[in-house]
């Protein structure tokens, strides 16, 4: 048995949950992960201040990679907007559209101008709204059966998806000034008594349309399609937007950042320079990331070195930085090995979690491993590229060095399969 | 990770990653485990006494309290499964296991699909599965199933891929490290549950000191620890059996025969170990010279004939089910030669006591029984590999000195390669690898057999494959040369397996093996004219994959075909497009 009694272990391996709402209340682990010596500002910062200097209308877009903390940036961003008294919506996209049938633009100006009027508990349903423009523009097959919605119809119902899509697809422009009108009105009464009052709308899990393993080409052109052919359609007067995307879509659309307002990716925590030397700044926020939630000095024996250890073989990706600790707790459980034995176990024991890569894959990680870009793997297919990003196979790391500097690695774990395929083909 | 020291498949530093999630975590959780049917059984017997609980060896209700079981193999089962796990849980729900035991191309298909469709609901899971859920998978699968389904697998508890268990540790060992921890834990039932089955499991390798030592600390236990109210049906059950297998040792088949009767009446015991109680019942009936011995005795190899094909998934631990399984046709094929003198049941019979005259089974009339044996026979080398490698050596040469008498006797050369293949997977080594190649390449090409095969093929796809990465480091070159080596031998098997219109699912599985060899033949600027063979589809390619790790992905394969000289790419592309087209015009396999 470890010197600390189970009971402490056993709490700090609840507290090291990657499901915040899991974590005891009052447990504060927020960690500032963006601190100056790395970045000017952190994405929220950048998000705000896209806002904020843009008057009263801007469409930003947004991207993370699984685990990066996403969700709770957007959080933040909320709770700054809201201390600034401005008016904000965060809308779970996937309460409304299939991620896994391609995106058009109508049905996202549906679910957009249909989703925000509903939050805001607007009088009149941009769905109802809707039925009544297919016909005005006299578009039979779009009706809906008895106390059957719209929204739930474009949801679950491929035919009648289909059929709305191929109706549609000539009057584009009528639903989306029908959609940018019915904003215009929800602003209206949103604004009573304070015309100055800025709103925003955050459509979060968009990065989530990825498709099947049949349609996941298609799904990705159509998600690049909306986002980069209706950009114009996608801003909206008087209101500030912000979208989740896909992190491959910048990739595939290099040329997207000129089109938004803003573009902000969340990376993971740089535990190493572009030169792969260790970062020590780097590695003090993944022990803070620990600290916060347990007594690590406890259970390893105050050795740093074993933390630092940890936070190299996450590659700076958070929710493995909390798995490897949990790891290292149950292996420290039974006594019969020490903090460096139980540490080094939990390193391989997350190795084996990221067993199994095609030699396609490890390929193109070494791509990736030996330019730190990814442009060159993102040649050999798109859809391939956002898997091993999905995987986490694939780290994004920014910071600010005078310059700022983004990069890609491929993750430790991985890194020793892929090396020995790099020395076999060399 | 190595499996040295494994204990029932579970390395024993996996398992402090069980240990810790089961009794520190809260919540909702996700765990992966992937392995054979075996290995997954041996998991959920440790995880189910670990959790206090009663066995899944015994299936009835009682058995795992706040356990629920969900198959995945088949298409079939999808809808029903996704359905499910989304939907609110029944009250008293802990633990949800979602099992996947096939190698078929549709099983793995929903295995994948039930991924992807999960992917993006982690909420809706976590909420409605509130205990946790265990998918268990094939093993091989954890690369795939991790890019099926990223989401999920961002927030795992617990993955691992469980290991054949290596040297001698085995499923008892597991079973007592769980007893242990039971009991360090102060819970009455697991523990004597644990003692039962050791005790049982113990008469069963015929080891009997050990079974008296354990059925005693069962009764020493009974009597400090009562339960409460009468003994459950597992106590019943468990006690009885061990009275039938004391019965039988002292030779009171009357004996044996009532108390298999009582076990089997307690109702505790159910599945393919009632289908083992029963056949030992049929034998004691045998041999007590009952009057509806022959009758019992026919039904018992009714009942082991449908066994067979389940022995990999039977509900023992896999040393304790191949021991039963080889002493129940050892006494059915013995009792049988007495009531029915006919010459082949009883070569048949003394060939699994001392190795000889496999050739001279008939082909028909004493299928059931000729089926049985021939498990029993390969099932004694696996046994004989499980007890150390040393033994291997010794099988081999017996078996191979066999095949050389019995004159290429396709089903004992299977035997060979089979025990070749697993002396590989215990031992990769290259000594090992080139025994593999060389069993292969003295196997016949004639009177292939087409029960076995393809299982085999399966194994040993992967255990050449794996063996030679191991023994040539990180060079590709052997790997290929191994992998095409295996192909031909395929080749020629798969034909003969089409030409004996093998069942269905040996054919589904029999395509994989097919693509394979016409893959690596042309792979290596041969066989161009097998491209034909190609056969298409994604799961194929998908299930090609995962069978090997690494190797085989759609893209990669067409990566591949771009790089082949104009003639030959040619030629492979338009194999490919006509393969396309018939396969479309068939119905989705």
């Amino acid at each position: 048995m470890s010197a600390v009694s189970e009971a402490v272990l056993a709490q700090y391996y609840r507290n090291l949950t990657p499901k915040v709402e899991e974590l005891p209340i009052g447990l504060d682990v927020s960690v500032d992960l963006y601190p100056p010596e790395l970045y000017p500002e952190s994405p929220v910062d950048v998000l705000l201040r896209g806002i904020n200097w843009n008057g009263r209308k801007s469409a930003q877009l947004f991207s993370g990679f699984r685990g990066t903390g996403k969700s709770t940036a957007l959080r933040q961003l909320k709770a700054r907007l809201e201390s600034q008294d401005a008016y904000v919506l965060l809308i779970d996209a996937l309460e409304f559209i299939n991620p896994t049938t391609p995106i058009d633009v109508s049905d996202f100006m549906l679910v957009v101008a249909g989703a925000f009027g509903e939050a805001c508990g607007y009088s009149e349903s941009f769905w109802t709204k809707a039925m009544g423009l297919f016909q005005r523009l006299n578009l039979t097959g779009l009706e809906l059966g008895e106390g059957v919605k719209l929204q739930v119809a474009l949801r679950t119902d491929p035919t009648f998806r289909g059929k709305f899509h191929q109706l549609m697809a000539g009057h584009i422009t009528a639903l989306v000034q029908e959609a940018q009108l019915y904003v215009e009105g929800v602003l209206a009464q949103l604004r009573k008594g304070d015309p100055n009052r800025q709103v925003v709308l955050i459509i979060d899990s968009l990065e989530q349309l990825r498709g099947t393993s049949a349609n996941a080409n298609q799904v990705a052109e159509s998600v690049e399609s909306l986002f980069v052919g209706f950009a114009n359609q996608l801003h909206f007067q008087n209101l500030h937007v912000i979208y989740s995307v896909p992190p491959w879509l910048r990739v595939k659309s290099p040329g997207i950042r000129r089109l938004y307002d803003g573009y902000e990716q969340l990376p993971c925590v740089p535990v190493r320079t572009p030169s792969r030397e260790t970062q020590p700044i780097a590695l003090d926020l993944m022990e803070q990331v620990l600290a916060k939630r347990g007594n690590w000095q406890a259970v390893l024996g105050g050795d740093r070195g074993l933390i630092d250890q940890l936070a190299l073989a996450s590659g700076g990706y958070l929710r493995d930085l909390l798995q490897l600790m949990r790891s290292t707790l149950g292996n420290l459980r039974n006594g019969r090995l020490g903090p460096k034995e139980a540490v080094q176990l939990a390193v391989d024991q997350l190795r084996d979690h990221y067993a199994g890569a095609t030699l396609t894959d490890l390929r193109l990680l070494g791509v990736v491993r030996q330019t730190g870009d990814i442009n060159a793997a993102a040649d050999q297919g798109i859809d391939r590229l956002g898997s091993l990003f999905d995987q986490m196979l694939i780290l994004n790391y920014v910071q600010h060095a005078g310059v700022r500097h983004e990069w890609y690695d491929v993750h430790p774990a991985i890194l020793p399969k892929v090396e020995a395929l790099a020395r076999a083909q060399a | 990770m190595s499996g040295v020291g494994a204990l029932g498949g579970v390395d024993p530093r996996q398992w402090s990653l069980w240990t810790a999630q089961l009794d520190w975590g809260t919540g909702a959780w996700l765990g992966w485990a992937f392995g054979s049917p075996t290995l997954i059984d041996a998991l959920r017997l440790r995880i189910a006494v670990h959790r206090g609980a009663k066995s899944p060896l015994l299936p009835s209700a009682e058995a795992e309290v706040g356990v629920e079981v969900l198959h995945l193999d088949s298409a079939a089962d999808l809808e029903p499964t996704l359905l499910t796990l989304l939907a609110p849980p029944p009250p008293a729900l802990q633990l949800r296991w979602v099992r996947c035991g096939r190698r078929t191309g549709e099983a793995l298909r929903a295995w994948r699909e039930l991924h992807m469709r999960l992917n993006e609901r982690r909420h809706f899971l976590m909420q409605n599965n509130p205990g946790g859920v265990i998918f268990a998978g094939p093993a091989g699968l954890l690369g795939a199933t991790r890019a099926a389904a990223p989401d999920l697998w961002t927030v795992r508890s617990v993955a691992v891929e469980l290991e054949e268990e290596r040297g001698t540790a085995g499923p008892t060992d597991s079973l007592l490290h769980a007893v242990v921890e039971a009991d360090a834990r102060g819970e009455p039932e697991a523990p004597l549950f644990g003692c039962l089955t050791l005790a049982v499991s113990a008469l069963w390798r015929e080891d009997g000191a050990a079974a008296v030592d354990w059925f005693t600390e069962v009764e020493r236990r009974l009597v400090q620890q009562p339960l409460d109210g009468p003994n459950p049906p597992w106590v019943v059950g468990l006690r009885a059996t061990f009275q039938a297998e004391q019965a039988r040792r002292i030779g009171d088949p009357h004996a044996e025969r009532a108390a298999y009767e009582a076990a089997l009446s307690s109702g505790a015991i159910e599945g393919e170990p009632a289908v083992l109680l029963r056949c030992r019942s049929a034998a004691a009936a045998l041999r007590a010279g009952a009057p509806d011995a022959v009758e019992l005795a026919r039904a018992a190899v009714d009942l082991l004939q449908g066994l067979r094909p389940l022995a990999a998934v039977v509900g023992l631990p896999p040393g304790m089910a191949l021991n039963v399984w080889l002493d129940v046709v050892l006494d059915l094929a013995a009792h049988l030669e007495a009531l029915a003198p006919d010459a082949a049941r009883a070569g048949a019979a003394l060939l699994v006591r001392d190795g000889r005259a496999l050739a001279e089974l008939p082909g028909q009339g004493a299928e059931g029984l000729r089926f049985a044996l021939m498990g029993a026979l390969i099932e004694a080398a696996v046994v004989a590999v499980d007890r150390g490698v040393n033994d291997v050596d010794a099988v081999l040469v017996t078996l191979d000195q066999l095949r050389a008498e019995g004159a290429g006797h396709a089903e004992l050369a299977d035997v060979v390669v089979g025990a070749a293949i697993f002396a590989a997977k215990l031992d990769p080594s290259a000594a090992r690898v080139a025994l593999v190649r060389a069993a292969l390449q003295r196997r016949p090409s004639a009177g292939l057999s087409v029960q076995l095969p393809p299982l085999w093929a399966l194994i040993g796809l992967t255990t050449v494959y794996s063996s030679a990465i191991e023994a040539s480091g990180d060079d590709e070159g052997p790997v290929y040369e191994a992998l095409a080596m295996f192909a031909d031998w395929e080749h020629t098997l798969l034909a003969a397996l089409r030409a004996a219109q093998a069942p269905p699912v040996w054919a589904d599985l029999g395509e994989l093996l097919l693509g394979l060899a016409a893959v690596v033949r042309a792979l290596r600027g041969e066989g161009a004219a097998d491209a034909h063979r190609l056969p298409s589809g994604p799961w194929v390619w998908w299930a090609l994959s995962a069978q090997l790790g690494v190797l085989l992905t759609m893209e990669q394969i067409d990566a591949e075909i771009a790089l082949l000289e104009e003639e030959d790419r040619e030629l492979w592309l338009h194999a490919r497009e006509d393969l396309l087209r018939e396969l479309a015009a068939r119905p989705d396999p």
